[in-house]
């Protein structure tokens, strides 16, 4: 019985999804059956709202000529064509492959069909179809300079190397080709080892297209084989993905179909992640200037735009989204690690409790709020959020230390707290920081069963081994101190704070000089996790590299 | 177009198909008259519409460089049946698209007990926490070989019956005790079993190689970085991932709705070397030994292990690693013999494809394939990327992409290739290459005419520096041409005829063991290393054969391709050659050892002069 349900629950499904699904185009009507391909409906959640809609409309054109038997054919090829574009910059392949053959049953001669089908093939990476299509393009149009660019293309990518070079000496004739072409003609020099030539063209074409930063990897290449390493490195550092310009009237065409925002906004992620952060608001602008709404995306703007250098705007960016949705998490958190880079502590952890509020597990809030928090002495409070950030993240490593910090300035027994320590160093046991606060326990601790100066000097011994900065040579002073070493101690001390003295005036100065009066008094330091060891601090907050580098679940 | 550009998400496409379903309702009964209707419609025959009729194409026609050559028939028999495994790879995949679910999972060829033949141990992942099914759930599956190619399931009689989410294996005998141990990596904690006399235990705790346990690992590797004597572990690490960022990101292709999630959305993680302490624990010496690559900006990991393939590239005697990253640039650490790596793929020209641009890096794999002092380093790259082919020029770095050049490159563009490997099939003296392919999306020929889910895997013959083009695709595979999800590939002698089987793993189904049929005659040896001063399985060694005046250079290093281990002997192809001139091994620890060699077509067993560390 259960079976039977289901079936006729399948049924009905099936076919109330056909019936959804149905237009013009899936199944044609029959008099095109014979002649034509269907095109069926799929899913474009994933366009944005201007391309579903222009889907939809061009959609509708083709289903409406279908209808209608007087339909011009030529007419319904363009339709076709149109439709098979707008597929084709959606990233449909197949939809976009079936709309041109379409086009191209309608209306063989017409060579725009043909160069996009043969664009398609391309783009994907059919190499003989694109080839067979390029050339019959050529035969409907041997004017359109394009193709020897594209034929060149071809021949490249199949190894018929001396094929390539004929047509891409032919296309770099064109002006607006010739820097693509030489691109093309300096990477089969790299392949057959001519690397002087291969840079001579690269160059050129460098000085055809300044922005064509995908240039100086291959120039970097041949330097590189020519055993110019120094132009190599430079060459290797300024190294981007700009391809040099093309120009290709069929393809600007199609290009200019995108209406929607998302390549802007994709190019402007792109752009600040090569730290173009001026040319990164440029494209956020514009395409908030299409999409306004696209609240993700101009949270996106604001963080392009504090990293080029305007706060303020960057701020007045964030509000404005706030006003608009003001439980947008990211927007909030943002404004929060602003607020505190700007001093206003409050307003920050107000800021991070409201985004705690809307997205309770937001690792980033409660880390931001814990740091706060420790600041106010909080600990308890501040431990808990720490926690909470810990489960959120894979790696915190500050986190794991501070939650520790905050447990013992909220009175955690050192027996506690050492155990917890022990248990993530044998965890995270490249984390030297948690060593580095253990070693200071062990030699430090007042409680009998914690305290341990021989296993605290070893440890010491081992940081120090490892990389001798200055807090590990520290600790080991400490630890030798707590060994009863004064005099090595003492020793030790002086050199760090010779070498603290070097740095300027600051608490970390007075603690190594109290520090140091206390080891020449073969005493030691009463807390084993002093509040201005800048090792046990809440790490400072460095606004830029939040903006920079805070994971954005949707960007735009 | 890469399939896997950046999408936001958006849910309003789902919206309106609950919506209309909704409205729907009141009028299901009608449906159901119309949908017999409708049903008869759908499913009859329909009549082909007249395809557009292309011109023939003349494909390319070039001079050649002295002759074209056709590979000489060699056909894979799928023997996984009749060989007794029964092994399917579960991958959890319940509808909400989890990245892990693609990858799929890697496999080792491990001759567990010193029996002389190769064992077989496949990696599983598992079902997602409250998706489980019910019955025995997923496990980690042990096969021995009873030395003819059949295998019998030893899982739980040798302790390695383990459930969780299995990614891939590294093979190596870690504690020199003459028993090859395993290390499997996971999404979450990693495990280190020791072969105790055939049995494995558990000892990830006391060996201190567990890793972060939220981390994602892929493939991973035994060699001995330091030449002490032990080996090493690289565990290469993946993204950082978790359910919850994954459905937050929300994935959307076109065409597809929901789709599998691109790794360029996630923070990239660092790989771990691991230092052999001697005394069955390792140290996590990452940072010191500069495996550590963060992006100068941002302290972010710059890394996104899929593949890694130790070798000594400019054969300094100490063992460089090359790391394969999906989207991000590749890494070859350079082992500057201190104990420290010095990441130069930028500078030595592997870490970008030719246009300078990160590829989507599965499996790679390194060889002497032109039998001279060039190496090659292969990377399996995403669909519509060829696979890449860097090679050395005179034994000198920097390397070039020549895939083009080789023969690689255009047959390779349309694949998602994950493993890779180069093996001498054909025992002629050359070594060719095998790619495994298959694409992340079930779905993926509704958005992409050239991509499908299951993609046959490809076998490229080295025909030599006399050809136009060094490989060229062999067509008559047998059933090694059929279409496969191939992830992971391996291979060895299971049947001790000389020749190379093979294995690929498929995600979410079966793996394939292929029998190698060949029957070309050609000559052949095998080598089985045993170091003394050096690591007991000589993991690193370097061996040059000369037969007919043609040297042939390998280095034993089982971990290659993608997630997965090869056999340990190694199997040098010798064509028609009846005898060889010379044998030299250059063992990992130091020294160097010429054999002579009396006899062709069998197996030495060779065992590096002087007394090597008690266990």
């Amino acid at each position: 019985m259960k079976g039977t349900q289901s079936c006729l629950l399948a049924l009905l499904l099936l076919c109330l999804c056909r019936v959804v699904q149905a237009d013009n185009l899936d199944p044609l009507p029959v008099t095109w059956q014979d002649r034509l391909q269907p095109v069926p409906l799929v899913d474009i959640s994933g366009a944005e709202a201007i391309g579903r809609t222009a889907l939809q409309r061009t959609r509708e054109n083709v289903a409406t000529l279908l209808a209608d038997p007087a339909s011009d054919p030529r007419a319904l090829a363009w339709a076709f064509g149109e439709l098979g574009n707008l597929y084709q910059l959606f990233d449909v392949h197949t939809l976009a492959e079936q709309c041109y053959a379409n086009a191209r049953m309608l209306d063989p001669a017409n060579f725009r069909w043909v160069y996009y089908a043969a664009w398609l093939a391309l783009s994907d990476g059919r190499l003989e179809q694109a080839l067979e299509r390029l050339q019959q393009a050529t035969r409907l149009n041997p004017d359109y300079p394009p193709i020897q660019l594209r034929l060149g293309q071809v021949w490249y990518d199949l190894n018929q190397l001396e094929k390539a070079k004929e047509v891409l000496q032919r296309a770099a004739q064109s002006p607006g080709l010739r820097a693509i072409a030489l691109y093309y003609l300096g990477q089969i020099d790299l392949l057959e080892k001519r690397y002087p030539e291969a840079a001579e063209r690269f160059q050129e074409a460098l000085s055809l297209d300044s922005q064509a930063s995908q240039l100086h990897y291959p120039l970097a290449r041949a330097y590189r084989a020519m055993g110019d390493v120094e132009s190599a490195r430079k060459q290797l550092a300024l190294r981007g993905r700009q391809m040099p310009a093309v120009d290709d009237p069929l393809v600007a065409e199609l290009e200019a179909l995108q209406k929607g925002a998302r390549p802007l906004f994709a190019r402007g992620m792109r752009e600040v992640e090569q730290g173009e952060y001026e040319l990164g608001v440029r494209s956020f602008q514009e395409g908030v200037g299409r999409d306004p709404g696209n609240l993700n995306a101009r949270v996106s703007l604001s963080r392009a735009l504090y990293l080029a250098g305007e706060p303020a705007a960057a701020k007045a960016e964030l509000e404005r989204v706030l006003s608009e949705d003001p439980e947008q998490v990211l927007g909030n958190f943002l404004l929060g690690v602003l607020q505190e880079s700007e001093g206003a502590d409050g307003l920050a952890a107000k800021r991070m409790e409201k985004v705690l509020q809307i997205d309770s597990g937001h690792a980033g809030a409660h880390f931001f709020l814990a740091n706060l928090l420790m600041k106010e002495a909080h600990f308890r409070s501040a431990a808990e959020h720490y926690a909470a950030a810990l489960k959120g993240v894979q790696d915190n490593p500050p986190a794991r230390l501070m939650r520790l910090v905050a447990l013992h300035r909220a009175g955690g027994p050192d027996a506690q707290v050492a155990a917890e320590l022990q248990r993530e160093m044998a965890q995270h046991p490249q984390q030297q920081m948690l060593q580095y606060a253990y070693t200071r326990m062990l030699a430090l601790s007042r409680e009998e069963q914690v305290q341990n100066p021989a296993r605290a000097l070893e440890l010491a011994r081992e940081l120090t081994t490892s990389i001798a900065i200055p807090p590990h040579l520290e600790v080991l002073a400490l630890a030798q101190a707590a060994d009863g070493q004064y005099e090595q101690a003492v020793a030790l001390q002086e050199q760090l704070l010779f070498g603290a003295a070097w740095m300027g005036p600051g608490t970390n100065l007075e603690r190594l000089q109290r520090t140091l009066d206390l080891f020449r008094e073969q005493r030691l330091p009463g807390e084993p996790w002093p509040e201005d060891d800048p090792m046990l601090m809440p790490p400072h907050t460095d606004a830029r590299l939040v903006f920079r580098e805070y994971p954005a679940a949707v960007p735009y | 177009m890469n399939v896997r550009k950046e999408r936001s998400g958006t849910r309003r496409g789902e919206a309106v198909i609950r919506n209309a379903f909704r409205r729907s309702v009141a009028v299901i009964l009608l449906f159901l008259l119309a949908g017999m209707a409708l049903l008869y419609l759908w499913f009859r025959p329909s009549a082909e519409p007249e395809a557009v009729k292309e011109v023939a194409v003349q494909l390319p026609q070039t001079t050649p460089r002295v002759e074209d050559r056709t590979p000489s028939p060699v056909r894979f028999t799928d023997i996984t049946r009749e060989s007794g495994i029964d092994f399917v790879h579960v991958n959890g995949a319940y509808g909400e698209r989890l990245m892990p679910e693609t990858i799929g999972s890697g496999a080792a060829f491990i001759d567990y007990d010193n029996d002389g033949d190769q064992d077989l141990f496949l990696v599983n992942s598992n079902y997602w926490p409250g998706h489980e099914k019910p019955g025995t759930p997923p496990r980690q599956m042990l096969y021995r070989n009873d030395g003819t190619g059949r295998f019998e399931d030893v899982t739980e009689s040798v302790g390695l019956g383990v459930t969780c989410y299995g990614m891939g294996v590294a093979v190596g005998d870690y504690d020199n005790d003459g028993w090859t141990d395993l290390y499997l990596t996971t999404v979450g904690r990693n495990r280190l079993f020791r072969n105790q006399r055939g049995r494995f235990h558990e000892v990830t705790d006391a060996s201190g190689v567990a890793g972060n346990p939220r981390a994602w690992s892929s493939s991973a590797a035994f060699m001995d970085y330091d030449n002490d004597g032990d080996l090493d572990l690289f565990v290469g690490n993946y993204v950082q991932w978790s359910r919850e960022a994954d459905l937050e990101i929300d994935f959307r292709l076109t065409g597809l709705g929901r789709a599998y999630g691109a790794p360029n959305h996630f923070i990239g993680t660092n790989s771990i070397l691991y230092r052999n302490e001697g005394n069955g624990r390792f140290s996590d010496v990452s940072r010191r030994a500069g495996i550590v690559v963060e992006d100068p900006g941002s302290g972010l990991p710059v890394g996104k292990a899929l593949g890694v393939v130790p070798a000594d590239y400019d054969r300094d005697g100490w063992i460089d690693l090359l790391v394969a990253n999906d989207t991000t640039r590749n890494f070859l650490f350079h082992n500057l013999g201190n104990g420290v790596f010095e990441e130069v793929g930028m500078f030595e020209g592997v870490a970008f494809d030719r246009d300078g641009k990160a590829t989507s890096g599965m499996g790679i794999d390194a060889a002497w394939f032109r039998n001279d002092q060039d190496l090659g380093v292969m990377v399996g790259n995403f669909a519509n990327e060829m696979s890449a082919l860097y090679v050395m020029a005179d034994g000198q770095t920097p390397f070039a992409d020549e895939a083009v050049l080789e023969g690689l490159g255009p047959p390779s563009r349309l694949a998602l290739t994950f493993g890779v490997l180069f093996l001498d099939y054909d025992l002629d003296g050359r070594l060719d290459l095998l790619q495994a392919n298959g694409h992340l999306e079930h779905e993926i020929n509704s958005v992409q005419p050239s991509q499908h889910y299951a993609q046959s895997p490809q076998l490229l013959w080295n025909c030599g520096d006399a050809c136009r083009v060094r490989f060229v695709e062999a067509r008559d595979t047998g059933d090694l041409g059929k279409p496969l999800v191939g992830r992971s590939a391996a291979s060895a002698d299971i049947d001790g005829d000389g020749d190379l089987d093979l294995l690929i793993t498929q995600n979410g189904r079966r793996p394939v063991l292929f029998r190698n049929e060949q029957q070309l005659g050609h000559h052949w040896l095998r080598l089985r290393l045993q170091g003394t001063t050096s690591n007991r399985s000589a993991i690193g060694a370097r061996i040059e054969l000369t037969a007919r005046g043609v040297t042939q250079r390998r280095e034993l290093v089982p971990s290659r391709g993608f997630m997965g281990q090869m056999e340990l002997p190694i199997t040098f192809g010798l064509g028609a050659a009846e005898r060889v001139e010379s044998l030299v091994i250059h063992w990992p620890a130091g020294g160097r050892q010429e054999l002579p060699v009396d006899r062709v077509d069998t197996l030495l067993t060779l065992r590096q002069p002087g007394q090597g560390k008690t266990p």
